[in-house]
């Protein structure tokens, strides 16, 4: 008889898998300790009777009766049960739920940098990024206009930003801020309407005082300054 | 010519080669047991890339240039008796008779390495028909034991045999919330590690992603395996349009290499498809060009979970096929960049590519995707995939850590060592797209 596809389910694992009516239940067992991790001495098998309803049987009988004779459909589920609380999976189990591990494996920067055949190795060799000798030069230079142009902003003065969309507001803020980077200019604006991401803090630190989404940081480059009025809510300017 | 051949390892690449070959026979008017399709002098695409892909014995039969590998019999015994078992050769068909367990050891150095003398023995043998081999085409899983161990023993091998020839791969990749084996992070992170310095481009499709896509745009309630290699297949077909067809762009595979890979290691570009439409849906969209591109940006029609808009870009390339004009697909862009948060990594030579391929995309009476004139498949090499190695080497740690299930693997004749090597490799991998991130200059468009 062909191969059934089934979906096997445990607590840790979730797949659509292959089973043959001919295997019998002690090789049914094997084979899903190696999908499930749970020795088959450990294993309660549970046959669920339809997609949709939790009614369930469970599979068991001698270790040599074939799965034939459980007429299992094809895309029935079949849930593995760990029913060893103290063994080595129950223990896995219990740490992915609390996902609270802490990494095992940490990469030094040393380490990194000695490694052939990196990233960091390719920047270096072909002067790449902060390896161009020009780099730094250009960034300062960067900065540079950032800085001028922040310093030529009055805070409280109207603006528009025009990235997205055309978003009006005042300028509240004008500077760095260290909670983002410590070099890039930021502009610190409420917006007329909820159209921003903050109310004026990063990271806990207030820069200024605006209602919830009525505020942003964005670079100096994105604002304009001039006397763009405040927009009259565009439904109620058609029942003029 | 510049032939290719298709490479399929383990249940997943073997049950994904059907789907992709029956695709491919109905785009070239082949029927199901290799003969023209009635009505037609020449199979569809004879003048452009027909052959890349089949060979024609002397009695007019056409044959993929493809061979199945698995380790255990029964699902390529389903290929053997199915409606295409008389398409292949029985000789492009290898099997062993005992599975890999989901055990990455017992594909690489133990079972598989058993059936290795008999595949690049067929392999050779198909390479010598070729007057122009380019390369090969890989289809596996990273999280099966025969898809990683027995893949990865592949890759490494035909490295060797065959020097410089280019060597894709689309790979499953274990979807980020569940497992479908307890070990699945292991294979994951050792055969990552292992194809690492062998693979050119690799493709890879999370069945989360497609499992998703299949459930809110197709409707399936439940979806199969079968239904969602029906979506892999398209996706495949996407890619591999431009060498079977005529095409503009990635008409050699080399040229993936070329235009999405800045540096070796970072060869995973993410790949995103649409449009993903059911047949009752199809007839309420209009599916333009400017739809189905804006359609590519968002993170649900992405073929791996991840946010792009919390990456940076290295390389895309757009590939459009069925009825589409130049001039549309130049607006669509435009519109895009205009609109969408795209950053660059601007220190690296980076390209926005176009391809076109006039053939639309077909659909086999099984699939649930409607048929449509037009399909977009987008190729972009972007920092976020490192999510996904994030994901799988978190979940590799929680079980290393306590040695859980390394037994089975240093049973099977594997060094412990390899474990933390691998790790090691994943990690410096991780570090890389740090890296990459990094050093660009001041954006414009950055918001805090």
């Amino acid at each position: 008889m062909a191969d059934v596809s089934v979906y096997i389910t445990s607590g840790l694992t979730s797949s659509e898998r292959r089973i043959s009516p001919q295997w019998d239940i002690a090789h049914l067992k094997q084979r899903l300790e190696f999908v499930t991790g749970i020795p088959p001495a450990d294993q309660k098998i549970w046959v669920y009777k339809t997609p949709t309803s939790n009614a369930r049987y469970e599979l068991k009988g001698g270790e040599e009766t074939t799965l034939n004779e459980f007429q299992i459909a094809p895309y029935t589920r079949i849930h593995v049960e760990n029913i060893n609380q103290h063994s080595d999976i129950s223990e896995l189990e219990s740490a992915t739920a609390q996902d609270d591990d802490e990494p095992v494996f940490n990469l030094s920067e040393d380490q990194y940098n000695s490694m052939d055949n990196t990233v960091r190795r390719w920047k270096e060799e072909n002067k790449l990024g902060r390896f161009d000798p020009d780099y730094q030069s250009k960034k300062s230079r960067i900065l540079e206009e950032h800085r001028k142009l922040s310093e030529s902003f009055e805070i409280g003065a109207r603006c528009r930003t025009m990235n997205m969309m055309e978003r009006r507001g005042y300028i509240r803020y004008v500077g760095i801020i260290p909670e983002i980077d410590n070099e890039s200019y930021w502009v610190g604006v409420e917006f007329d309407e909820p159209v921003g991401k903050n109310d004026g803090s990063i990271k806990g630190k207030a820069y200024f005082r605006c209602k919830a989404n009525h505020g942003s940081f964005v670079k100096p480059t994105l604002v304009q300054v001039g006397d763009y009025g405040i927009k009259e809510d565009e439904h109620s300017d058609d029942e003029v | 010519m510049r032939e290719v051949i298709n490479v399929n390892v383990g249940q997943a690449g073997c049950q994904i080669g059907n789907a992709c070959w029956e695709l491919y026979t109905m785009e070239h008017g082949i029927t199901p047991d290799g003969y023209l399709q009635p009505g037609l002098e020449k199979p569809k695409g004879a003048e452009a890339g027909f052959s890349t892909f089949f060979s024609e014995t002397g009695s007019g039969k056409y044959v993929p240039r493809a061979l199945y590998v698995d380790l255990e019999p029964n699902v390529v015994d389903e290929v053997r008796t199915g409606p295409y078992g008389n398409l292949f050769h029985p000789e492009q068909l290898i099997t062993g008779k005992e599975d890999a367990a989901n055990n990455y050891a017992r594909g690489h150095y133990t079972v598989g390495r058993e059936l290795l003398d008999d595949i690049l023995d067929r392999v050779r043998k198909m390479a010598d028909q070729c007057d122009g081999l380019q390369g090969f085409l890989f289809t596996h899983s990273l999280g099966g034991g025969t898809g990683s161990g027995l893949g990865s023993l592949l890759l490494e091998q035909f490295s060797n045999d065959y020097g410089k020839k280019s060597k894709l791969e689309f790979a499953v990749y274990p979807a980020p919330q569940v497992s479908t084996s307890v070990v699945e992070p292991y294979n994951t992170v050792l055969t990552t590690h292992t194809t690492l310095e062998n693979a050119d481009c690799t493709f890879m499709v999370d069945n989360e992603a497609i499992y998703d896509m299949c459930r809110k745009n197709l409707g399936i309630v439940r979806p199969t395996f079968a239904n969602l290699n029906n979506l892999i297949a398209q996706v495949v077909s996407s890619v591999t349009a431009s060498l079977r067809f005529d095409g503009s762009l990635n008409v050699d595979l080399n040229e993936f290499q070329t235009n999405l890979v800045p540096y070796p290691r970072i060869h995973f570009p993410l790949v995103s498809y649409a449009p993903v439409l059911s047949k009752q849906r199809a007839t309420h969209e209009s599916n333009s060009v400017a739809e189905i591109t804006a359609a590519c940006f968002d993170p649900s029609n992405q073929m791996v979970k991840c946010d792009p808009r919390l990456g940076k870009y290295m390389a895309t390339c757009l590939l459009y096929r069925g009825d589409v004009v130049t001039r549309d697909v130049q607006t669509a862009v435009a519109h895009i960049k205009s609109k969408k948060t795209v950053q660059l990594v601007d220190w690296c030579p980076t390209g926005f590519k176009i391809g076109i391929c006039y053939e639309k995309p077909t659909q086999p009476a099984s699939s649930e995707l409607a048929d449509v004139k037009r399909a977009l498949c987008m190729l972009s090499n972007t920092t976020a995939i490192a999510d996904a190695w994030n994901k799988i080497d978190h979940k590799f740690d929680l079980m290393y850590r306590r040695r859980a299930f390394v037994h089975w693997y240093v049973s099977e004749g594997m060094e412990e060592g390899e474990f933390a090597e691998a790790r090691e490799n994943l990690a410096a991998l991780e570090r890389d797209y740090v890296e990459l991130g990094s050093d660009s200059f001041p954006e414009e468009e950055e918001e805090y």
